[in-house]
């Protein structure tokens, strides 16, 4: 019986970020950013991911991210070495006119880093995030995530993209799949079939309605990785919906617009918050999980270079 | 002694446990109690404290893995306020409660710095780089770039020819061995690359009508060859492009694709400003040579019958034609000047427009 009464009203996410105290966070590290010629960086990071994860919060308790700047800039020195160390390999073929091997091994060092970097940045980003001092943790295995990886990558490349569908849905399965906030257990559930008619449907309509189309096809986007998630411990189960309608990304996306148009880029930190709260009040939870069993399992991991290199090549961490 | 009711974390599993929490002030910490009776205290010195919302929560450990949270406002507040007696703020956390007139006032400070910075330092910078880059570079560039060049166009071999002929004749202040080319095409433009390779467009020589003008020309891509104009305009080009992309890149997009877009404009009036000193050290190149000046002039009489005013000078990487007759004519007014006819220059000229 009380599970049932849980379920009805137990899980609540909820965001209390507000744009005028991000603002702060990213003019504070925007001027320390700038004074140390860019060192600065990944604490800025650091605070920017501690503020809106501690805005976050699940039947009122926040997220917490305890990754440290120190943390990163070893992970942001490191990335810069790799960086380094490719492209001077490039010039140094090309400085011994041997452009197209130089030209190939950008591009394999680059196409090798991509999964060793989102491998590396789940990991980081996981172990360091918490809720009520219970650690998130992602237990892929890095070998079969990188032998995967080039497979899906494989295909992608011979059926001229078609692929990409389930490619990107394969990536979550795996990833997400081996999400684990102490006990329970992350898995998403989705079709690569499915995501290949959404986003077909979505670009058809787009063109034919000149655009109007694409806050329904954000909608299907949204919905389609939030319905497919479900938290898992033994056979209870939390699920997600969607509640957000084409119509509400439309209100969302315009307005965003307009306030980064109108504030010259100034206006961003209100953008990251509306969006935040946006997301997080379009996300209903049911299920019969009891949010006060959940114990400690997994372990502490600091090395952040998979997060860096993340960044520097411009990966999104949600995939 | 404050007190307040919260609830502790214990790190290993997430059931909350009301704890009544004591802060005890002139030892320095907070002490509470769990069920099982076991006292537990904290160091306030070793916590971490974060208000959200109306929940205060301080955690603890190496990496914050237990908290206690509270919503009692005495309390809190008297955390806080020993917290900060005894220095365990960061300045970073005071920098952030400074406020919002604070913030904005820093958006304002750290984008005024920054034009300043852009506008002043880095050309500067940029241009005493230019001085330590080697002249072997600029030869190696200049040569791959022409190479390139002439693989998809024809050279004019007789019109080439005469033209160097006519080059030589004069007195060009050189630094760099230069290198004249005659291209055939109907633009009417030249241009120089820095090791000292001039490319002459047969287009503008059909429209000039006396050897002054053609001096004129040649002095004036001379001038950016000696001034080393192509090698200041990447350094500036490249030193503000890294600039712009430190300094806003990290903010957000749409800030760095305005402030690009501001520094591609801008960048054409280092164009312009390259433009007029070419003008100016052509018009003196005349003169040392006892050559009318007037050639000059005319040589923009020539330029303005073709392109008229086309684009807007904002736009534009020349200053406006007329503008550059204008502060010719000047510069002209206040020199002495001792012409000299040249019989031979305006014979080999003859034989370049092909009238002989």
């Amino acid at each position: 019986m009380e599970n049932s009464n849980e379920s009805m009203n137990g899980y609540k996410l909820s965001f209390h970020g507000k744009g005028g105290e991000y603002f702060g966070i990213v003019i504070v590290n925007w001027l320390l950013t700038a004074l140390t010629l860019g060192l600065y960086y990944p604490w800025a990071k650091a605070k920017q991911l501690q503020y809106l994860y501690g805005a976050t919060a699940l039947s009122n308790d926040r997220f917490t991210f305890h990754g440290t700047g120190k943390e990163m800039f070893i992970g942001f020195i490191k990335a810069i070495l790799i960086f380094g160390f490719i492209y001077g390999m490039f010039f140094l073929f090309v400085f011994l006119e041997m452009p197209v091997v130089g030209a190939v091994f950008l591009y394999l060092g680059f196409l090798g880093i991509i999964p060793i970097a989102i491998h590396g940045s789940y990991r980081y980003r996981m172990s360091r995030t918490s809720w009520r001092g219970i650690r998130f943790g992602y237990r892929g295995n890095r070998k079969e995530f990188i032998i995967n990886f080039y497979k899906w990558i494989l295909l992608t490349i011979i059926t001229l993209g078609i692929y990409g569908a389930w490619m990107a849905i394969n990536l979550r399965n795996y990833i997400l799949g081996n999400i684990k906030l102490g006990d329970l257990e992350f898995k998403y559930k989705g079709d690569g079939w499915e995501f290949f008619i959404l986003n077909i449907k979505g670009y058809f309509l787009s063109i034919i309605t000149l655009g109007i189309y694409m806050f329904w096809w954000q909608k299907d986007l949204f919905a389609y990785f939030v319905d497919n998630l479900t938290v898992n411990k033994g056979d209870q189960q939390l699920r997600m919906k969607s509640t957000a309608t084409g119509g509400n990304f439309a209100g969302l996306i315009i307005v965003n617009l307009l306030i980064l148009v109108f504030t010259l880029g100034l206006g961003y930190a209100w953008i990251v918050t509306r969006t935040m709260e946006f997301v997080v009040n379009n996300i209903q939870i049911e299920g019969d999980i009891d949010l006060d069993g959940i114990t400690q399992t997994e372990e502490e991991f600091k090395d952040a270079t998979g997060e860096d290199i993340g960044d520097m090549l411009d990966i999104d961490f949600i995939i | 002694m404050h007190q307040a009711q919260g609830f502790f974390y214990d790190g290993q599993s997430s059931k909350p446990q009301q704890v009544q929490i004591s802060l005890v002030e002139r030892k320095d910490l907070i002490e509470f109690t769990i069920i099982d009776g076991e006292t537990t205290s904290w160091a306030l010195a070793d916590l971490m404290c974060e208000n959200i919302g109306s929940v205060f929560e301080m955690s603890h450990g190496a990496h914050q893995f237990q908290k206690i949270t509270t919503e009692d406002a005495d309390f809190v507040e008297a955390v806080k306020r020993l917290r900060s007696q005894n220095g365990y703020d960061n300045w970073y956390q005071k920098m952030l409660d400074a406020g919002s007139a604070f913030h904005v006032f820093l958006a304002l400070l750290v984008l005024a710095f920054s034009i300043v910075t852009y506008l002043y330092v880095v050309p500067w910078i940029a241009e005493k780089l230019v001085t330590i880059v080697p002249d072997s570079y600029d030869r190696s560039l200049g040569k791959g770039v022409f190479k390139e060049y002439v693989k998809y166009h024809t050279v004019d071999s007789t019109k080439t020819e005469a033209i160097r002929e006519f080059v030589s004749q004069l007195e060009l202040n050189n630094e760099f061995d230069f290198k004249f080319t005659v291209i055939n095409s109907d633009q009417v433009n030249a241009f120089a690359l820095p090791d000292g390779n001039i490319v002459i467009f047969s287009g503008i020589i059909d429209k000039l009508e006396n050897y002054e003008e053609l001096v004129a020309l040649v002095g004036h891509e001379v001038a950016h060859i000696n001034n080393r104009h192509s090698m200041k305009m990447m350094s500036r080009n490249l030193a503000g492009y890294l600039f712009i992309s430190l300094i806003f890149s990290d903010v957000n997009g749409v800030m760095a694709i305005i402030t690009e877009n501001a520094h591609s404009l801008h960048s054409l009036s280092f164009s312009r400003h390259f433009e007029q000193e070419a003008d100016t050290d052509g018009l003196n190149m005349l003169i040392t040579n006892g050559i009318d000046p007037e050639g000059m002039t005319d040589l923009m009489k020539r330029l303005e019958s073709t392109y008229g005013e086309m684009i807007p000078e904002f736009l534009s990487s020349h200053p406006v034609t007329s503008q550059r007759k204008e502060y010719i004519e000047k510069m002209i007014s206040k020199k002495s000047v001792r012409i000299i006819h040249r019989p031979q220059l305006e014979e080999i000229f003859e034989k370049i427009k092909g009238e002989y």
